[in-house]
């Protein structure tokens, strides 16, 4: 009887366990114990690259306190940015303006997006990311 | 540290705002209806849940007042018969599979606490609707912003939205959570259907459905594809419930199931057509005349709601992704040749959708049996019937779409396939309760 029990708890343990490996439970505690919000965000959508989380953050934080709307144009081919930011609106008269993954800047490449860069001031650039605002 | 405590908080409210309004001591008449089960109760509180965040997203309401009132009214329940409900909580009855329940969810919730990331479909469709439930709108609002695809549904935005917004550390992902919520609930409904097994080999069993039906790479990041699945097994519980002798004409039991037609076009567009699966699958039950009359009208209204907000109020032009203009430039361009290039790249793909989720692999087998044996019984023949309509439909939207086929197979199949595949699974449930002795001794 104390056999079938103990075999029983045995496998109870078993299973415990192998859903703990297979949910990556100790390395997602780990991570979330020593790792903040930002920094994990920042480690699955980039700093600069790809969605750029950490740029547009870093943006928002510094230099758009007072204001809520920005337009953000992707060189490359992702999903909008502007969806991890609820409190950021698209600015429809292109007045705040965040460029990411450009890595030349030239007229040309940019008209296809209906900005001219002549207009813009360069408030903040990072690697392959800019920030620009209206003259 | 605070985020750890944060969603252990939050599986508690998870679980507090699911254990009401019916349970075996509140509502002992219709826990007794739900087959004494209290496994059973929650998903019948999810639905009711839903259906009253169905009817407050189409009003501007704070997101914050509505969780008030859920909350002060459960509390009320709860205070009323706290020392019944803590009893009920901590009796050791079925102790295995509560503190299971609890560490299953746990586990998910921290994997996806640390795994942060939101699918294409996710960033580019569901979150813009998120947030704009998240800053206070209503389902109309929508229609303004012209970022996400408008017609496309919202249920499951504004259950994402209201959790994130109702959670201790307002972190977007807390309201995912509850999507891994009901996956898990939905798991355990299944596994706790199967009468001939003992705890530990539910728990065995619990532990192979999410191992076959889990996708740690692409589960949950924003897709609805897991809330159709649940939310198809909870309506595939209720119609084993109400087939299952002496039920047949339970309003109540059948109120649940209407409640689970209506939410299910809600949270993503395929969700029209199960719907109207269900719907015909009522059809077939032993109700009267009059429930099922009501019921489809109910249903039918439910469903022309939104294609009449979306097509004659905001006038879109695409009401299900694709217009009834292409449907017919493709019977007019008809080639036979390239129908069955067309079949061919399906069959192809739908097994690759089978090894994506072997969970299919098991339902499959189950209709083998049924088929086979000629096994077809009352019981089963809505879970049968509903696969055929299912089949139809699959090789039906991939026929006319006006896309990219190959695309189109490459992008959905795979999540068609997983959508239903938890309703099915009931056929083999059926196998193991009828032959589960002999098969598993």
């Amino acid at each position: 009887m104390i056999a079938k029990k103990n075999r029983k708890i045995n496998i109870y343990i078993f299973v415990f366990l192998i859903f703990t490996t297979n949910t990556h439970f100790f390395n997602d505690l780990y991570n979330l114990f020593y790792r903040y919000y930002d920094e994990r965000m920042i480690r699955i959508y980039g700093n600069c690259g790809g969605i750029s989380y950490g740029f547009i953050k870093k943006i928002k934080s510094n230099f758009l306190q007072f204001e809520n709307k920005v337009i953000i144009i992707n060189n490359d081919i992702f999903p909008s940015s502007l969806g991890l930011f609820p409190d950021l609106l698209v600015d429809k008269e292109k007045n705040n303006l965040i460029l990411l993954n450009f890595t030349d800047l030239n007229k040309k490449n940019l008209i296809k997006y209906s900005v001219n860069i002549d207009d813009y001031k360069l408030i903040h650039n990072e690697d392959k990311c800019y920030f620009f605002r209206k003259k | 540290m605070t985020e750890i405590f944060s969603i252990i908080a939050q599986l508690i409210m998870f679980f507090f705002i699911t254990l009401f309004p019916v349970n075996n001591i509140s509502t002992p008449f219709i826990y007794k209806s739900l087959g004494k089960s209290n496994f059973f109760c929650i998903p019948v509180n999810i639905l009711i849940l839903l259906f009253i965040f169905l009817i407050c997203s189409f009003f501007p309401i704070n997101l914050r007042n509505v969780f008030f009132f859920i909350f002060v009214t459960y509390l009320l329940i709860f205070f009323y018969n706290f020392y019944k409900i803590c009893n009920e909580i901590l009796k050791k009855e079925n102790l295995s599979l509560k503190f299971f329940f609890i560490a299953i969810n746990l586990f998910l919730f921290f994997d996806l606490a640390y795994n942060l990331e939101i699918g294409w479909d996710g960033l580019a469709i569901w979150i813009f609707k998120t947030n704009n439930f998240y800053n206070g709108y209503s389902y109309f609002n929508l229609f303004e912003q012209e970022i996400a695809p408008e017609q496309y549904p919202h249920l499951g935005s504004y259950t994402w939205a209201f959790f994130w917004k109702n959670s201790l550390i307002e972190k977007e992902y807390f309201g995912r959570l509850f999507y891994q919520y009901i996956y898990v609930v939905s798991v355990f409904v299944i596994a706790n259907s199967i009468k001939t097994f003992s705890k530990l080999k539910i728990i065995v069993t619990i532990f192979c459905l999410i191992l076959l039906s889990q996708d740690y790479d692409n589960t949950l990041q924003g897709y609805q594809d897991y809330l159709l699945f649940s939310l198809l097994i909870f309506a595939g519980k209720l119609i084993q419930t109400i087939t299952s002798r002496n039920n047949t004409n339970n309003l109540l039991l059948n109120n649940f199931f209407l409640l689970s037609v209506l939410i299910i076009p809600w949270i993503k567009n395929e969700g029209v057509f199960y719907s109207f699966f269900l719907i015909i699958l009522f059809f077939l039950s032993k109700t009267t005349y009059l429930v099922k009359f009501i019921f489809s009208c109910l249903a039918i209204l439910n469903i022309g709601l939104h294609a009449f907000i979306v097509k004659f109020i905001y006038k879109l032009d695409s009401l299900y992704q694709f217009s009834f203009n292409t449907i017919l430039l493709l019977f007019k361009n008809f080639d036979i040749s390239n129908l069955a290039i067309k079949i061919s790249y399906i069959f192809l793909y739908l097994f690759h959708g089978f090894t994506k989720y072997p969970i299919s692999i098991l339902y499959l087998l189950g209709i083998l049996y049924i088929v086979k044996y000629k096994k077809i019984t009352y019981q089963n023949k809505f879970f049968f019937i509903f696969f055929l309509m299912q089949c139809l439909f699959i090789f039906g939207i991939y026929i006319l779409s006006p896309a990219d086929l190959v695309w189109h197979l490459q992008t959905s199949i795979k999540r068609l396939i997983l959508q239903t595949s938890g309703f099915y699974l009931f056929i083999s449930i059926w196998v193991v309760n009828k032959f589960g002795k002999k098969i598993f001794p």
